[in-house]
C-alpha cells in the first residue's frame, strides 16, 4: 500500500490518499496520469491490467487501487 | 425531422401527453415506438442498417455472456477434477470464442459505417494515385451514397456496449425491444451524446410520473438551446460562408472574425441542438449525459478536449486509447524510449496511442484528408503542451504569475480559445491546403478593414451584426453565472414574476430574433400590380 | 395543507398558460404588418366583422371590386348596406370562403361575385396577395382550408396561425405605427372600399382587339370547382348569387370565358353579367376614370360605375332599403361624412402629389 501511495504522490502530491475517494469523479486524475500510474503498476507489483479493469470504481480511490493490484496478484 | 421544426414541436408535445398518460410500465414501449417513427421520418432506406446494428450487437451480446456463463460453470462444476493448467487451456479457447464474435461484430458494423462514410474518400485516393503513378485516367466512378442518420452515434454507442460486455462490465440487454430503444432513442440519434448503457438503459426503462417543474425545466433548456441554434449560429452562417469564398479580396481581420464567428457558430450549432435534444429527454424524465461543459473556458487543449463534445471523448478514451496504451507492446516501448530522455520516454506510451486516437478522431469527423491534418494538428498541440509545461510554470515564477492567479487563467483561456478557432479553418476551408493558405491570409491586407463591407459584402447586415454581438455577449454571461450553479437551478429560486420574464424575454428572443422563415420584404407587400 | 398547496400549483400553472396565451397573442399582433399608412387594402378582410348591422349584398372578387365599388355611394345611393369582401389576386377559392365566413358571420342577402379572376391558372398564388386577404378572416374551419386552397409552396399554416412566424423579421422596420395599432384598431377602409382618386397619365393601345385570348382559352378545373361550390353553397343557403365582370379597360380575358358562365348561369338560373361591354352606357373614359392605364377603376370611376351597379341591382334584386332606419341612418350617416373627409384628404394628396412630380 505504501509503494501505491507513493506512486501516486508522484503525480499528484496534494492530494490525501488516505480520504479521497474521487479520484477519477472529481476529475483529479485525467487519463494521462491514469495511464502512466497503470504502466508503473504493472511493472511495480507484476500484474496485468486489461482493459476490462479500466472502469472508474477500480481508480477512485487508493483503497480501490490496491483491492484490484491484490485481486490480480490472486490470479 | 429536424429538431429545429414545428413538426418536431408537434411531435414532441403528442409524445408526451401521450408518455405521461400510459402507466409507466409501458412508457418505454411508446418511447421505442416513437424513436422508430421519427427515424422512419428520415428515410425507409435507412431503416434496414440500424435494424442490423441492433440485431448484430445484441445477437453478439447475447452470445458472449452466454458463452461466459457457460464456462464459469463448468469450471465451478470441475472443480477439482481440472489442473490449474487444464483450467488455463479452456478458459483461453472459450475465450477466443468471444474475441472472434467481438471481432466479426464490431468489423460489419464499423464496416457499414466505413463504407459510407469512407467509400468516396478512398475512391478519390484512388483514382489519384492512379492518374499520377500510373498515369491512367480510367477513373473509377464514385457510389451515391447518402450517409444514413445518425450512423456515426449509434454504430458507436452499439459498439461501446458490445465491447463492455465483453469485458464482463454489466449484464447485457437480453429484451430485444429494450436494446432497441437504446440503440435508437430519438432525441440523441442525431448528434449524440453517445450514451453507455449502463447509464442510459435504466433510465429509458423506469419509467417516470408527470411533474411539472420538470417539464418547465426542459422547456427552458428547448428554449435555450433554440437561442443558441437559431440566433447565434443560423445568423452567422451565411456571414461565415461568404467570407470564406471572398477570403482573397477580405483577408485580414475580415479572417480573424470569420475563424472566431466560426467558433461560435459552430458550438451554438452543435451545442444547442444538443441543448434542445437534452432538454426534451428531460421533459420525458430521463437524464442522458452532458455534451457540452462551456468548453471555450478551458485553460488547455486537452481540458477543451475534455469539455467539447464530452461522450465522443470518453468513448475513444474508453474504447481505444486506454486499451492500446496499456498494450504490452506499447508499454515495452516506452521502456525501451527510457533512455531517450527522462521524462519524454515514460510519455511515449501515451503520445503513440494518443497519435492514433487523434487520426480517428479526423476521420470521424469528416473523409477527408484536411480533417487527418486537423486531428493531428490537435494532438500535436497537446504535446507541445505537455513537454513545454514544465518551462511555463518556471517562466511564469519568473514573472511573477501565481498559478493559481486570474491574469495567468484569462491569458489561457484566451490562448486555447483562439488555437482552437485557428484549427478550425480546416472545418470551412475546402481541403488542408486551402486551409493552410486561410491561415497565411490572416496576416494579409489588416490596413483594408471596413466594417461596412461586413454589412454590405459578408452578408452580416448591420442590424444582424448588432443583434449578433448582443446574443454573443448573452451567450457569454450566462456562462460565467454558469460557472458555479446551474443556470435553471438560479432561475427557479427567482420570485415568480422574474420567472415569467426571463421566460417570456427568451421565447421573445427566440420567436423575433431567430433566423428563420423566409424573411420580409415589405417591397413585395405594396400593391404595384395584380 | 396539502390540498391547498395542489390548488395552489394547479393556479399557478393555469395562469402560466393564460400569461403565455396574451403574450403570443400580443406577439402575433405587433409583427403583423398594420396596413395602416400604407397598403391598406390589407384591412379590407379584417374590418368586415367591424359591421354590426345586416350587411345584405357582399361584393366578393380581386382589386377591381374595392377600387370599384364603393358601398357608401350604394347606401347613399338605394340605402343598401354592403361590403366589399375582395383583395389584390384575390382567387375563386379564396372568394369562395369569403363567402362561406360571412354566410356564417353576417348572412347576406346577395352575393355579387367578380369572376374577373378566373382567367388565372391552378397554381397561381401570391404570398403577399394570400396574407392580406386571409390573415384578417377570425379563426374558423373556413380560414383554415382557405388556408389549405391558397397556399404556395412555401407558406405554412402554422405560419397563418401565428403570423409573427412570418413576421417576425419586421423588427428591422418597426414604426410606432405598429405598436400604437397592436392595441388600436381603427378602420382605414370604407366598408372595404379603397380610395383612390389618381388619374392615369396614357393609355395602352389595344392592338389586338377588345381581348387577347381566343376561343381556345379554357377555365381552370381548380376555378371551376369552386365557381360551382360557390353557386352551391349560395342555394343552400338561400342567398342570391350575381355573376359579373367588373368593368375595366385590360384585355386579359376570354370571350370563351363569358360564353362558359353565361352557359353556367342559365342553368342555374343565376345572372351573368361582363360590364366591359356597357363600357360606353355607363360612360367610361379610363383617361380620367382608371389610375393605372385602365387596369382598374379610380373614385371617379367607381362613382360611375357604382350608380349604374346600384340601379341594376335594384331593377333585378329584392333589397330591403335601410333608408329612414334609426340605427341605419345613424351607423351609415358616420360612414359618410367619414368617407366624405377622407375622399378630401385623398384628393389633396394626390394634388400634392401631382404637383411634386412636376
Amino acid at each position: 500500500m505504501d509503494e501505491l501511495i507513493k506512486i501516486l504522490k508522484s503525480y499528484h502530491p496534494e492530494v490525501d490518499y488516505e480520504k479521497e475517494s474521487g479520484l477519477i469523479d472529481k476529475k483529479i486524475f485525467d487519463s494521462f496520469d491514469i495511464v502512466s500510474i497503470v504502466g508503473e503498476l504493472m511493472d511495480e507489483f507484476d500484474i496485468e491490467i486489461n482493459a476490462e479493469h479500466m472502469v472508474p470504481e477500480n481508480f477512485n480511490s487508493a483503497k480501490a487501487i490496491w483491492d484490484l493490484i491484490v485481486r490480480l496478484q490472486d490470479e | 425531422m429536424s429538431f429545429i421544426s414545428l413538426k418536431f414541436a408537434a411531435f414532441v408535445i403528442i409524445l408526451l401527453i401521450v408518455y405521461y398518460l400510459v402507466p409507466k410500465k409501458w412508457q418505454w414501449l411508446l418511447l421505442l415506438l416513437a424513436s422508430y417513427y421519427f427515424y422512419l421520418c428520415t428515410g425507409i432506406k435507412n431503416m434496414g442498417y440500424i435494424l442490423v446494428t441492433t440485431l448484430t450487437t445484441y445477437g453478439a451480446a447475447v452470445f458472449i455472456e452466454n458463452n461466459a456463463r457457460v464456462q464459469k460453470e463448468y469450471i465451478k462444476a470441475n472443480k477439482e477434477s481440472l489442473s490449474r493448467e487444464e483450467k488455463k487451456v479452456y478458459k483461453a479457447s472459450m475465450k477466443k470464442k468471444e474475441k472472434w464474435m467481438l471481432f466479426l461484430c464490431t468489423v460489419i458494423n464499423i464496416g457499414i459505417l466505413a463504407y459510407f462514410k469512407y467509400a468516396n474518400f478512398s475512391i478519390a485516393y484512388l483514382n489519384l494515385f492512379k492518374l499520377h503513378v500510373m498515369g491512367s485516367t480510367d477513373f473509377i466512378g464514385f457510389f451515391d451514397l447518402i450517409l444514413p442518420l445518425g450512423i456515426s452515434f449509434y454504430t458507436f454507442q452499439s459498439i461501446g456496449y458490445l465491447v463492455d460486455i465483453y469485458y464482463g462490465k454489466y449484464e447485457a440487454e437480453r429484451n430485444i425491444f429494450k436494446y432497441a430503444l437504446y440503440v435508437s432513442y430519438f432525441p440523441q440519434i442525431i448528434q449524440g451524446p453517445i450514451s453507455r448503457f449502463n447509464e442510459l438503459a435504466s433510465e429509458l426503462y423506469r419509467g417516470a410520473s408527470f411533474d411539472i417543474m420538470r417539464i418547465r425545466s426542459g422547456f427552458y433548456r428547448v428554449m435555450w438551446g433554440l437561442f443558441k441554434k437559431l440566433v447565434i449560429a443560423d445568423r452567422l452562417s451565411p456571414f461565415v460562408q461568404t467570407s470564406m469564398e471572398m477570403r482573397e479580396e477580405y483577408s485580414g481581420f475580415y479572417l480573424i472574425l470569420t475563424l472566431f464567428f466560426y467558433s461560435m457558430q459552430i458550438y451554438g450549432d452543435f451545442s444547442g441542438g444538443i441543448d434542445v435534444a437534452l432538454g426534451v429527454s428531460e421533459m420525458l424524465g430521463i437524464r442522458v449525459a452532458e455534451n457540452f461543459e462551456r468548453p471555450f473556458f478551458s485553460k488547455n487543449i486537452a481540458e477543451y478536449w475534455r469539455r467539447w463534445h464530452i461522450t465522443l471523448g470518453t468513448w475513444f478514451r474508453d474504447y481505444i486509447f486506454y486499451p492500446l496504451s496499456i498494450n504490452k507492446g506499447i508499454i515495452n516501448l516506452g521502456k525501451r524510449c527510457k533512455g531517450l530522455n527522462e521524462g519524454f520516454g515514460k510519455r511515449v506510451p501515451i503520445y503513440l496511442p494518443m497519435i492514433i486516437v487523434w487520426i480517428t478522431t479526423g476521420m470521424w469527423h469528416g473523409a477527408e484528408s484536411k480533417y487527418v491534418v486537423w486531428g493531428l494538428l490537435n494532438c500535436l498541440f497537446i504535446i507541445i503542451g505537455t513537454e513545454i509545461k514544465p518551462g511555463c510554470e518556471k517562466l511564469n515564477e519568473k514573472l511573477g504569475l501565481k498559478e493559481a492567479s486570474l491574469l495567468l487563467k484569462l491569458i489561457r483561456v484566451v490562448k486555447t480559445f483562439w488555437l482552437m478557432a485557428f484549427l478550425r479553418v480546416f472545418d470551412i476551408a475546402e481541403d488542408t491546403k486551402a486551409g493552410f493558405e486561410t491561415l497565411g491570409l490572416v496576416f494579409k491586407g489588416w490596413k483594408n478593414f471596413d466594417i461596412n463591407v461586413i454589412f454590405n459584402e459578408l452578408k452580416l447586415p448591420k442590424e444582424e451584426f448588432i443583434v449578433a454581438i448582443i446574443a454573443l455577449i448573452v451567450l457569454f454571461s450566462a456562462e460565467l453565472l454558469q460557472r458555479k450553479e446551474g443556470l435553471r437551478s438560479r432561475i427557479f429560486k427567482l420570485p415568480i414574476p422574474c420567472r415569467w420574464l426571463i421566460l417570456g424575454g427568451l421565447i421573445f428572443i427566440v420567436v423575433v430574433y431567430g433566423s428563420y422563415g423566409m424573411g420580409y420584404d415589405a417591397k413585395q407587400f405594396i400593391y404595384l400590380q395584380f | 395543507m396539502e390540498r391547498n398547496s395542489t390548488v395552489k400549483r394547479i393556479g399557478l400553472v393555469l395562469t402560466e398558460a393564460v400569461l403565455l396565451i396574451i403574450f403570443v397573442w400580443f406577439l402575433n399582433r405587433l409583427f403583423m404588418p398594420k396596413y395602416v399608412s400604407e397598403n391598406r387594402d390589407g384591412r379590407i378582410s379584417r374590418e368586415y366583422y367591424k359591421e354590426k348591422l345586416d350587411t345584405d349584398i357582399i361584393f366578393v372578387g380581386s382589386s377591381t371590386v374595392y377600387s370599384g365599388i364603393n358601398p357608401i355611394i350604394l347606401w347613399e345611393d338605394k340605402g343598401y348596406t354592403s361590403y366589399d369582401r375582395s383583395n389584390a389576386s384575390q382567387t375563386m377559392w379564396t372568394s369562395y370562403y369569403m363567402i362561406e365566413d360571412a354566410i356564417r358571420y353576417n348572412k347576406p342577402k346577395l352575393v355579387a361575385l367578380d369572376v374577373g379572376f378566373i382567367k388565372y391558372d391552378d397554381d397561381f398564388t401570391e404570398e403577399p396577395s394570400n396574407r392580406k386577404a386571409i390573415d384578417g378572416m377570425r379563426l374558423s374551419s373556413s380560414k383554415i382550408k382557405c388556408i389549405e386552397a391558397a397556399k404556395g409552396e412555401e407558406e405554412r399554416l402554422i405560419e397563418y396561425i401565428f403570423p409573427v412566424l412570418r413576421f417576425h423579421t419586421r423588427w428591422k422596420e418597426f414604426k410606432l405605427e405598429d405598436l400604437i395599432y397592436t392595441f388600436k384598431d381603427e378602420e382605414v377602409t370604407n366598408n372595404g372600399f379603397i380610395i383612390d382618386p389618381k388619374r392615369t397619365k396614357n393609355l395602352p393601345p389595344r392592338e389586338n382587339g377588345r381581348y387577347i385570348h381566343g376561343e381556345e382559352v379554357d377555365i381552370s378545373p381548380k376555378n371551376w370547382e369552386y365557381l360551382m361550390k360557390i353557386i352551391n353553397i349560395c342555394r343552400e343557403n338561400d342567398v342570391e348569387l350575381f355573376l359579373m365582370k367588373v368593368p375595366s379597360y385590360s384585355d386579359n380575358w376570354s370571350l370563351k370565358y363569358d360564353r362558359l358562365i353565361d352557359e353556367l348561369g342559365e342553368e342555374y338560373g343565376i345572372s351573368y353579367l361582363n360590364f366591359d361591354e356597357l363600357d360606353e352606357t355607363i360612360g367610361f373614359d379610363y383617361l380620367i376614370h382608371s389610375p393605372d392605364e385602365g387596369s382598374h377603376l379610380n373614385t371617379e370611376g367607381a362613382e360611375l360605375f357604382t350608380y349604374y351597379l346600384g340601379d341594376y341591382i335594384e331593377e333585378n334584386y329584392n333589397i330591403p332599403s335601410h333608408r329612414g332606419e334609426e340605427k341605419y341612418e345613424e351607423v351609415w350617416g358616420k360612414k359618410s361624412r367619414r368617407y366624405k373627409e377622407m375622399l378630401a384628404l385623398a384628393i389633396e394628396k394626390n394634388l400634392e402629389e401631382e404637383r411634386n412630380s412636376k
